[in-house]
Protein backbone atom coordinates (compact mmCIF):
# COMPACT_ATOMS: atom_id res chain seq x y z
CA UNK A 1 0.00 0.00 0.00
CA UNK A 2 2.88 2.29 0.88
CA UNK A 3 4.46 1.55 -2.47
CA UNK A 4 1.30 2.48 -4.37
CA UNK A 5 1.03 5.63 -2.32
CA UNK A 6 4.63 6.58 -3.11
CA UNK A 7 4.04 6.03 -6.78
CA UNK A 8 0.84 8.07 -6.64
CA UNK A 9 2.74 10.94 -5.08
CA UNK A 10 5.37 10.85 -7.79
CA UNK A 11 2.70 10.83 -10.50
CA UNK A 12 0.89 13.72 -8.86
CA UNK A 13 4.12 15.69 -8.55
CA UNK A 14 4.81 15.09 -12.25
CA UNK A 15 1.36 16.28 -13.34
CA UNK A 16 1.48 19.32 -11.08
CA UNK A 17 4.85 20.25 -12.51
CA UNK A 18 3.52 19.92 -16.07
CA UNK A 19 0.50 22.03 -15.18
CA UNK A 20 2.58 24.80 -13.61
CA UNK A 21 5.40 24.82 -16.11
CA UNK A 22 3.53 26.75 -18.77
CA UNK A 23 2.07 29.27 -16.36
CA UNK A 24 5.47 30.58 -15.28
CA UNK A 25 5.93 32.42 -18.58
CA UNK A 26 2.55 34.10 -18.28
CA UNK A 27 3.27 35.04 -14.66
CA UNK A 28 6.67 36.50 -15.56
CA UNK A 29 5.21 38.52 -18.43
CA UNK A 30 2.40 39.79 -16.21
CA UNK A 31 4.83 40.83 -13.49
CA UNK A 32 7.06 42.65 -16.00
CA UNK A 33 4.35 45.09 -17.04
CA UNK A 34 6.07 47.22 -14.42
CA UNK A 35 9.86 47.36 -14.91
CA UNK A 36 11.41 45.03 -12.32
CA UNK A 37 14.71 43.32 -11.65
CA UNK A 38 15.00 39.60 -11.01
CA UNK A 39 15.02 39.54 -7.27
CA UNK A 40 12.07 41.94 -7.04
CA UNK A 41 10.19 39.76 -9.52
CA UNK A 42 10.72 36.75 -7.29
CA UNK A 43 9.29 38.69 -4.36
CA UNK A 44 6.28 39.91 -6.37
CA UNK A 45 5.50 36.43 -7.71
CA UNK A 46 5.92 34.91 -4.28
CA UNK A 47 3.66 37.56 -2.72
CA UNK A 48 1.05 36.71 -5.38
CA UNK A 49 1.24 33.08 -4.26
CA UNK A 50 3.16 31.87 -7.31
CA UNK A 51 6.14 29.85 -6.16
CA UNK A 52 8.83 30.20 -8.81
CA UNK A 53 12.36 29.03 -8.07
CA UNK A 54 15.15 31.53 -8.62
CA UNK A 55 17.08 29.05 -10.73
CA UNK A 56 14.04 28.74 -13.03
CA UNK A 57 13.21 32.43 -13.21
CA UNK A 58 16.60 33.87 -14.17
CA UNK A 59 17.21 31.62 -17.18
CA UNK A 60 13.56 32.16 -18.20
CA UNK A 61 13.95 35.95 -18.09
CA UNK A 62 16.98 35.67 -20.31
CA UNK A 63 15.14 33.45 -22.79
CA UNK A 64 12.19 35.86 -22.94
CA UNK A 65 14.65 38.68 -23.53
CA UNK A 66 16.24 36.76 -26.43
CA UNK A 67 12.76 36.12 -27.87
CA UNK A 68 12.11 39.86 -27.81
CA UNK A 69 9.24 39.66 -25.34
CA UNK A 70 11.15 41.43 -22.60
CA UNK A 71 13.55 44.29 -22.83
CA UNK A 72 16.34 44.52 -20.30
CA UNK A 73 18.23 47.54 -19.09
CA UNK A 74 20.97 47.86 -16.52
CA UNK A 75 20.32 50.46 -13.86
CA UNK A 76 23.52 51.58 -12.20
CA UNK A 77 22.08 54.46 -10.21
CA UNK A 78 21.54 52.38 -7.12
CA UNK A 79 24.23 50.97 -4.86
CA UNK A 80 24.04 47.67 -6.69
CA UNK A 81 23.77 47.40 -10.51
CA UNK A 82 20.43 45.85 -11.42
CA UNK A 83 19.00 44.46 -14.59
CA UNK A 84 15.45 45.73 -15.07
CA UNK A 85 13.07 43.81 -17.32
CA UNK A 86 10.12 45.45 -19.10
CA UNK A 87 7.51 44.09 -21.49
CA UNK A 88 8.14 45.03 -25.12
CA UNK A 89 5.24 45.78 -27.47
CA UNK A 90 5.55 42.24 -28.81
CA UNK A 91 5.69 40.89 -25.26
CA UNK A 92 2.56 42.81 -24.30
CA UNK A 93 0.72 41.48 -27.32
CA UNK A 94 1.79 37.94 -26.59
CA UNK A 95 0.94 38.28 -22.90
CA UNK A 96 -2.60 39.28 -23.92
CA UNK A 97 -2.93 36.28 -26.21
CA UNK A 98 -1.62 33.91 -23.56
CA UNK A 99 -3.91 35.40 -20.96
CA UNK A 100 -6.87 34.97 -23.34
CA UNK A 101 -5.90 31.33 -23.78
CA UNK A 102 -5.61 30.87 -20.04
CA UNK A 103 -9.03 32.37 -19.39
CA UNK A 104 -10.63 30.28 -22.10
CA UNK A 105 -9.03 27.10 -20.75
CA UNK A 106 -10.24 28.03 -17.31
CA UNK A 107 -13.79 28.58 -18.56
CA UNK A 108 -13.76 25.32 -20.53
CA UNK A 109 -12.52 23.33 -17.56
CA UNK A 110 -15.06 24.93 -15.23
CA UNK A 111 -17.85 24.11 -17.67
CA UNK A 112 -16.61 20.53 -17.97
CA UNK A 113 -16.49 20.26 -14.20
CA UNK A 114 -20.12 21.42 -13.92
CA UNK A 115 -21.50 19.33 -16.77
CA UNK A 116 -19.95 16.14 -15.53
CA UNK A 117 -20.50 16.07 -11.78
CA UNK A 118 -19.21 13.03 -9.99
CA UNK B 1 34.98 38.17 1.80
CA UNK B 2 32.32 37.19 -0.74
CA UNK B 3 34.32 34.23 -1.97
CA UNK B 4 31.42 31.74 -1.91
CA UNK B 5 29.39 33.98 -4.22
CA UNK B 6 32.33 34.55 -6.53
CA UNK B 7 33.06 30.84 -6.67
CA UNK B 8 29.43 30.05 -7.38
CA UNK B 9 29.06 32.60 -10.17
CA UNK B 10 32.37 31.53 -11.69
CA UNK B 11 31.21 27.91 -11.79
CA UNK B 12 27.96 28.84 -13.51
CA UNK B 13 29.42 31.05 -16.23
CA UNK B 14 32.31 28.70 -16.89
CA UNK B 15 29.73 26.46 -18.57
CA UNK B 16 28.13 29.22 -20.65
CA UNK B 17 29.03 30.75 -24.03
CA UNK B 18 31.66 33.45 -23.82
CA UNK B 19 29.46 36.32 -24.99
CA UNK B 20 26.73 35.77 -22.40
CA UNK B 21 29.07 35.51 -19.41
CA UNK B 22 29.53 39.12 -18.23
CA UNK B 23 25.82 39.90 -18.28
CA UNK B 24 24.77 36.76 -16.45
CA UNK B 25 27.61 37.03 -13.95
CA UNK B 26 26.64 40.58 -13.08
CA UNK B 27 22.98 39.70 -12.63
CA UNK B 28 23.69 36.61 -10.53
CA UNK B 29 26.08 38.50 -8.30
CA UNK B 30 23.53 41.24 -7.67
CA UNK B 31 20.86 38.65 -6.96
CA UNK B 32 23.02 36.70 -4.56
CA UNK B 33 23.97 39.94 -2.81
CA UNK B 34 20.27 40.77 -2.43
CA UNK B 35 19.60 37.31 -1.08
CA UNK B 36 22.42 37.65 1.43
CA UNK B 37 21.15 41.05 2.56
CA UNK B 38 17.69 39.67 3.08
CA UNK B 39 19.06 36.80 5.16
CA UNK B 40 21.23 39.06 7.28
CA UNK B 41 18.24 41.33 7.88
CA UNK B 42 18.66 43.01 11.25
CA UNK B 43 22.06 41.42 11.73
CA UNK B 44 25.09 43.58 11.73
CA UNK B 45 26.81 43.04 8.37
CA UNK B 46 30.18 42.87 10.08
CA UNK B 47 29.68 39.51 11.72
CA UNK B 48 31.76 37.29 9.46
CA UNK B 49 30.11 34.05 10.54
CA UNK B 50 26.63 35.37 9.87
CA UNK B 51 27.66 36.64 6.44
CA UNK B 52 29.24 33.35 5.63
CA UNK B 53 26.12 31.46 6.70
CA UNK B 54 23.91 33.79 4.66
CA UNK B 55 26.08 33.31 1.57
CA UNK B 56 25.97 29.61 2.04
CA UNK B 57 22.22 29.59 2.27
CA UNK B 58 21.88 31.89 -0.77
CA UNK B 59 24.02 29.80 -3.12
CA UNK B 60 22.32 26.65 -1.89
CA UNK B 61 18.96 28.14 -2.78
CA UNK B 62 20.13 28.61 -6.36
CA UNK B 63 21.36 25.04 -6.32
CA UNK B 64 23.97 23.13 -8.31
CA UNK B 65 25.79 25.58 -10.63
CA UNK B 66 25.93 22.91 -13.35
CA UNK B 67 22.13 22.60 -13.34
CA UNK B 68 21.65 26.37 -13.38
CA UNK B 69 24.03 26.60 -16.34
CA UNK B 70 21.98 23.92 -18.13
CA UNK B 71 18.86 26.04 -17.61
CA UNK B 72 20.64 28.94 -19.30
CA UNK B 73 21.71 26.86 -22.28
CA UNK B 74 19.59 27.14 -25.40
CA UNK B 75 21.31 24.26 -27.17
CA UNK B 76 19.48 20.93 -26.91
CA UNK B 77 20.59 18.84 -23.95
CA UNK B 78 20.16 15.59 -25.84
CA UNK B 79 21.74 13.91 -28.85
CA UNK B 80 18.67 13.02 -30.89
CA UNK B 81 15.31 14.67 -30.27
CA UNK B 82 11.78 13.31 -30.71
CA UNK B 83 11.48 14.47 -34.35
CA UNK B 84 14.48 12.48 -35.52
CA UNK B 85 14.20 9.62 -33.03
CA UNK B 86 11.87 7.41 -35.16
CA UNK B 87 14.20 7.75 -38.15
CA UNK B 88 17.20 7.04 -35.92
CA UNK B 89 15.63 3.86 -34.54
CA UNK B 90 14.37 2.74 -37.93
CA UNK B 91 17.74 3.17 -39.58
CA UNK B 92 19.56 1.47 -36.70
CA UNK B 93 17.19 -1.48 -36.83
CA UNK B 94 17.99 -2.02 -40.47
CA UNK B 95 21.58 -1.02 -40.58
CA UNK B 96 23.04 -2.73 -37.51
CA UNK B 97 21.92 -6.30 -38.31
CA UNK B 98 23.06 -5.72 -41.88
CA UNK B 99 26.46 -4.50 -40.72
CA UNK B 100 26.76 -7.47 -38.37
CA UNK B 101 25.85 -9.92 -41.13
CA UNK B 102 28.10 -8.37 -43.79
CA UNK B 103 30.97 -8.10 -41.34
CA UNK B 104 30.55 -11.71 -40.17
CA UNK B 105 30.44 -13.06 -43.74
CA UNK B 106 33.30 -10.85 -44.95
CA UNK B 107 35.51 -11.76 -42.00
CA UNK B 108 34.72 -15.45 -42.33
CA UNK B 109 35.65 -15.36 -46.03
CA UNK B 110 38.79 -13.31 -45.46
CA UNK B 111 39.84 -15.57 -42.60
CA UNK B 112 39.16 -18.76 -44.53
CA UNK B 113 41.09 -17.55 -47.58
CA UNK B 114 44.04 -15.90 -45.86
CA UNK B 115 44.80 -18.17 -42.89
CA UNK B 116 47.40 -20.82 -43.65
CA UNK B 117 45.40 -23.31 -41.59
CA UNK B 118 41.81 -22.25 -40.88
CA UNK B 119 40.41 -23.40 -37.53
CA UNK B 120 37.06 -22.81 -35.80
CA UNK B 121 38.55 -20.89 -32.85
CA UNK B 122 40.48 -18.45 -35.02
CA UNK B 123 37.48 -17.94 -37.29
CA UNK B 124 35.15 -17.22 -34.34
CA UNK B 125 37.70 -14.77 -32.99
CA UNK B 126 38.00 -12.99 -36.33
CA UNK B 127 34.22 -12.83 -36.81
CA UNK B 128 33.26 -11.75 -33.29
CA UNK B 129 36.15 -9.36 -32.72
CA UNK B 130 35.85 -7.53 -36.02
CA UNK B 131 32.05 -7.52 -36.03
CA UNK B 132 31.92 -5.92 -32.59
CA UNK B 133 34.22 -3.17 -33.84
CA UNK B 134 32.13 -2.77 -37.02
CA UNK B 135 28.93 -2.51 -34.95
CA UNK B 136 30.47 0.06 -32.62
CA UNK B 137 31.66 2.15 -35.57
CA UNK B 138 28.27 1.91 -37.32
CA UNK B 139 26.45 2.91 -34.13
CA UNK B 140 28.84 5.81 -33.60
CA UNK B 141 28.52 7.09 -37.16
CA UNK B 142 24.72 6.87 -37.20
CA UNK B 143 24.46 8.60 -33.82
CA UNK B 144 26.92 11.32 -34.81
CA UNK B 145 25.04 11.99 -38.07
CA UNK B 146 21.70 12.26 -36.29
CA UNK B 147 23.16 14.41 -33.52
CA UNK B 148 24.52 16.74 -36.20
CA UNK B 149 21.13 16.73 -37.95
CA UNK B 150 19.45 17.55 -34.64
CA UNK B 151 21.63 20.65 -34.30
CA UNK B 152 21.90 21.93 -37.85
CA UNK B 153 18.67 20.96 -39.62
CA UNK B 154 15.91 23.60 -39.58
CA UNK B 155 12.91 22.62 -37.44
CA UNK B 156 10.71 22.37 -40.52
CA UNK B 157 12.99 19.81 -42.17
CA UNK B 158 13.20 17.77 -39.00
CA UNK B 159 9.41 17.56 -38.77
CA UNK B 160 9.31 16.67 -42.47
CA UNK B 161 11.85 13.92 -41.97
CA UNK B 162 9.77 12.28 -39.26
CA UNK B 163 6.75 12.29 -41.55
CA UNK B 164 8.40 10.82 -44.61
CA UNK B 165 10.36 8.20 -42.77
CA UNK B 166 7.67 6.86 -40.51
CA UNK B 167 4.49 7.34 -42.47
CA UNK B 168 5.20 8.67 -45.95
CA UNK B 169 2.12 10.24 -47.46
CA UNK B 170 -0.04 7.89 -45.53
CA UNK B 171 -3.77 7.99 -45.98
CA UNK B 172 -6.64 5.69 -45.08
CA UNK B 173 -6.34 4.21 -48.60
CA UNK B 174 -3.11 2.55 -47.53
CA UNK B 175 -4.90 0.31 -45.04
CA UNK B 176 -5.10 -3.24 -46.29
CA UNK B 177 -7.18 -6.22 -45.39
CA UNK B 178 -5.22 -8.19 -42.83
CA UNK B 179 -6.37 -11.43 -44.49
CA UNK B 180 -5.31 -14.57 -42.64
CA UNK B 181 -1.88 -13.15 -42.29
CA UNK B 182 0.40 -16.23 -42.53
CA UNK B 183 3.25 -13.83 -42.58
CA UNK B 184 6.72 -15.32 -43.00
CA UNK B 185 9.15 -13.32 -40.95
CA UNK B 186 12.11 -12.13 -42.99
CA UNK B 187 14.47 -12.81 -40.08
CA UNK B 188 13.43 -16.45 -39.99
CA UNK B 189 14.05 -16.88 -43.71
CA UNK B 190 17.44 -15.19 -43.53
CA UNK B 191 18.43 -17.38 -40.58
CA UNK B 192 17.41 -20.41 -42.60
CA UNK B 193 19.54 -19.21 -45.53
CA UNK B 194 22.56 -18.79 -43.26
CA UNK B 195 22.13 -22.37 -41.99
CA UNK B 196 21.80 -23.61 -45.57
CA UNK B 197 25.10 -21.97 -46.49
CA UNK B 198 26.71 -23.74 -43.53
CA UNK B 199 25.02 -27.00 -44.59
CA UNK B 200 26.41 -26.62 -48.11
CA UNK B 201 29.89 -26.10 -46.67
CA UNK B 202 29.74 -29.20 -44.42
CA UNK B 203 31.14 -31.70 -46.96
CA UNK B 204 34.13 -29.48 -47.74
CA UNK B 205 35.13 -28.23 -44.29
CA UNK B 206 38.61 -29.68 -43.68
CA UNK B 207 39.09 -31.68 -40.48
CA UNK B 208 41.92 -29.33 -39.50
CA UNK B 209 39.21 -26.70 -38.95
CA UNK B 210 38.28 -28.58 -35.79
CA UNK B 211 41.87 -29.36 -34.88
CA UNK B 212 41.84 -33.02 -35.98
CA UNK B 213 43.57 -32.50 -39.35
CA UNK B 214 46.36 -34.92 -38.46
CA UNK B 215 43.93 -37.85 -38.62
CA UNK B 216 43.17 -37.68 -42.33
CA UNK B 217 45.66 -35.18 -43.80
CA UNK B 218 43.18 -32.30 -43.36
CA UNK B 219 40.67 -33.96 -45.65
CA UNK B 220 36.93 -33.43 -45.25
CA UNK B 221 35.01 -35.11 -42.40
CA UNK B 222 32.84 -36.76 -44.99
CA UNK B 223 33.85 -40.03 -46.58
CA UNK B 224 35.45 -39.03 -49.93
CA UNK B 225 33.87 -42.04 -51.63
CA UNK B 226 30.47 -40.36 -51.29
CA UNK B 227 31.40 -37.76 -53.92
CA UNK B 228 30.40 -40.33 -56.51
CA UNK B 229 26.71 -39.57 -55.99
CA UNK B 230 25.54 -39.01 -52.42
CA UNK B 231 27.24 -35.64 -51.85
CA UNK B 232 26.11 -34.09 -55.16
CA UNK B 233 22.56 -35.22 -54.32
CA UNK B 234 22.93 -33.67 -50.86
CA UNK B 235 24.08 -30.40 -52.42
CA UNK B 236 21.16 -30.52 -54.85
CA UNK B 237 18.81 -30.81 -51.84
CA UNK B 238 20.48 -27.82 -50.18
CA UNK B 239 20.14 -25.88 -53.46
CA UNK B 240 16.44 -26.78 -53.61
CA UNK B 241 15.95 -25.55 -50.03
CA UNK B 242 17.67 -22.28 -50.94
CA UNK B 243 15.17 -21.86 -53.78
CA UNK B 244 12.26 -22.57 -51.42
CA UNK B 245 13.55 -20.00 -48.90
CA UNK B 246 13.96 -17.48 -51.72
CA UNK B 247 10.38 -18.16 -52.75
CA UNK B 248 9.25 -17.61 -49.14
CA UNK B 249 11.26 -14.39 -48.96
CA UNK B 250 9.62 -13.02 -52.10
CA UNK B 251 6.10 -14.22 -51.28
CA UNK B 252 6.33 -13.05 -47.66
CA UNK B 253 3.29 -15.14 -46.77
CA UNK B 254 2.52 -18.82 -46.45
CA UNK B 255 0.56 -20.04 -49.43
CA UNK B 256 -0.70 -23.55 -50.11
CA UNK B 257 1.93 -24.24 -52.83
CA UNK B 258 4.76 -23.04 -50.57
CA UNK B 259 3.44 -25.11 -47.68
CA UNK B 260 3.15 -28.21 -49.83
CA UNK B 261 6.56 -27.77 -51.47
CA UNK B 262 8.27 -27.22 -48.17
CA UNK B 263 6.65 -30.28 -46.53
CA UNK B 264 7.50 -32.51 -49.51
CA UNK B 265 11.10 -31.20 -49.60
CA UNK B 266 11.56 -31.67 -45.84
CA UNK B 267 10.26 -35.23 -45.86
CA UNK B 268 12.22 -36.16 -48.99
CA UNK B 269 15.39 -34.78 -47.42
CA UNK B 270 14.76 -36.73 -44.20
CA UNK B 271 14.30 -39.92 -46.26
CA UNK B 272 17.48 -39.19 -48.22
CA UNK B 273 19.55 -38.53 -45.08
CA UNK B 274 18.17 -41.64 -43.37
CA UNK B 275 19.08 -43.77 -46.38
CA UNK B 276 22.57 -42.24 -46.49
CA UNK B 277 23.16 -42.73 -42.79
CA UNK B 278 21.91 -46.28 -42.68
CA UNK B 279 23.55 -47.56 -45.86
CA UNK B 280 26.80 -45.56 -46.17
CA UNK B 281 29.86 -44.78 -44.07
CA UNK B 282 29.19 -41.07 -43.82
CA UNK B 283 32.32 -40.04 -41.97
CA UNK B 284 35.81 -40.46 -43.32
CA UNK B 285 36.95 -43.85 -41.92
CA UNK B 286 40.50 -42.50 -41.55
CA UNK B 287 39.23 -40.33 -38.69
CA UNK B 288 38.60 -43.53 -36.73
CA UNK B 289 41.67 -45.57 -37.62
CA UNK B 290 39.49 -47.65 -39.88
CA UNK B 291 37.44 -49.06 -36.95
CA UNK B 292 34.40 -47.29 -38.28
CA UNK B 293 31.60 -49.53 -37.14
CA UNK B 294 33.03 -50.37 -33.78
CA UNK B 295 33.55 -46.74 -32.79
CA UNK B 296 30.65 -44.88 -34.34
CA UNK B 297 28.06 -47.37 -35.47
CA UNK B 298 25.67 -46.04 -32.83
CA UNK B 299 25.71 -42.59 -34.46
CA UNK B 300 23.65 -43.60 -37.50
CA UNK B 301 20.41 -44.72 -35.75
CA UNK B 302 20.61 -41.81 -33.26
CA UNK B 303 21.11 -39.36 -36.12
CA UNK B 304 18.19 -40.83 -38.05
CA UNK B 305 15.92 -40.53 -34.99
CA UNK B 306 17.08 -36.93 -34.49
CA UNK B 307 16.47 -36.08 -38.15
CA UNK B 308 12.90 -37.37 -38.04
CA UNK B 309 12.19 -35.64 -34.75
CA UNK B 310 13.48 -32.35 -36.17
CA UNK B 311 11.50 -32.82 -39.37
CA UNK B 312 8.30 -33.55 -37.46
CA UNK B 313 8.84 -30.53 -35.21
CA UNK B 314 9.52 -28.35 -38.23
CA UNK B 315 6.30 -29.48 -39.92
CA UNK B 316 4.34 -28.77 -36.74
CA UNK B 317 5.71 -25.22 -36.59
CA UNK B 318 5.13 -24.65 -40.30
CA UNK B 319 1.58 -25.90 -39.98
CA UNK B 320 0.95 -23.67 -36.97
CA UNK B 321 2.29 -20.63 -38.84
CA UNK B 322 0.11 -21.46 -41.80
CA UNK B 323 -2.94 -21.80 -39.59
CA UNK B 324 -2.32 -18.59 -37.65
CA UNK B 325 -5.00 -16.07 -38.47
CA UNK B 326 -4.45 -12.38 -38.11
CA UNK B 327 -4.27 -10.52 -34.82
CA UNK B 328 -7.85 -9.32 -34.93
CA UNK B 329 -9.19 -12.87 -35.20
CA UNK B 330 -7.17 -13.82 -32.18
CA UNK B 331 -8.50 -10.95 -30.11
CA UNK B 332 -12.04 -11.71 -31.26
CA UNK B 333 -11.71 -15.29 -30.08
Amino acid sequence: VFHVHEKGNAVLAGHLQELRRGTVVLAALAACRTPRYGYALLAVLSAAGLQVEANTLYPLLRRLEMQGLLQAEWNTDESRPRKYYTLTALGAEMADLLRGEWLSLNADLSALWKEDPR
Amino acid sequence: MSSLIDMYVAQVIRRLPEESRPDIARELKATLADMVDERLGAHDGNETDAVRAAERSAVEELGDPALLAVQYQDAPQYLVGPELYPAFIRLSRWLLPLVALVSAVANAVVYATTSPEAAIGGMMGAIVGNSVVALLIATGVVTALFAAGERFLPEKDKAEMTRTVSYGDWSADDLYEEAPSRRISRGETITALVFLVIAAALPVIPSSFFYVGHLNDSGSFVNPELWSGWIPAYLAFVGAFVLVEGWKLIAGRWTAPILLTSIVADVAFAVFLSAALLTQDILDPRLFNGNYWRDVAWIAPVAVAAIWAATAWDQAITWRNYRTRNVMDKTAA
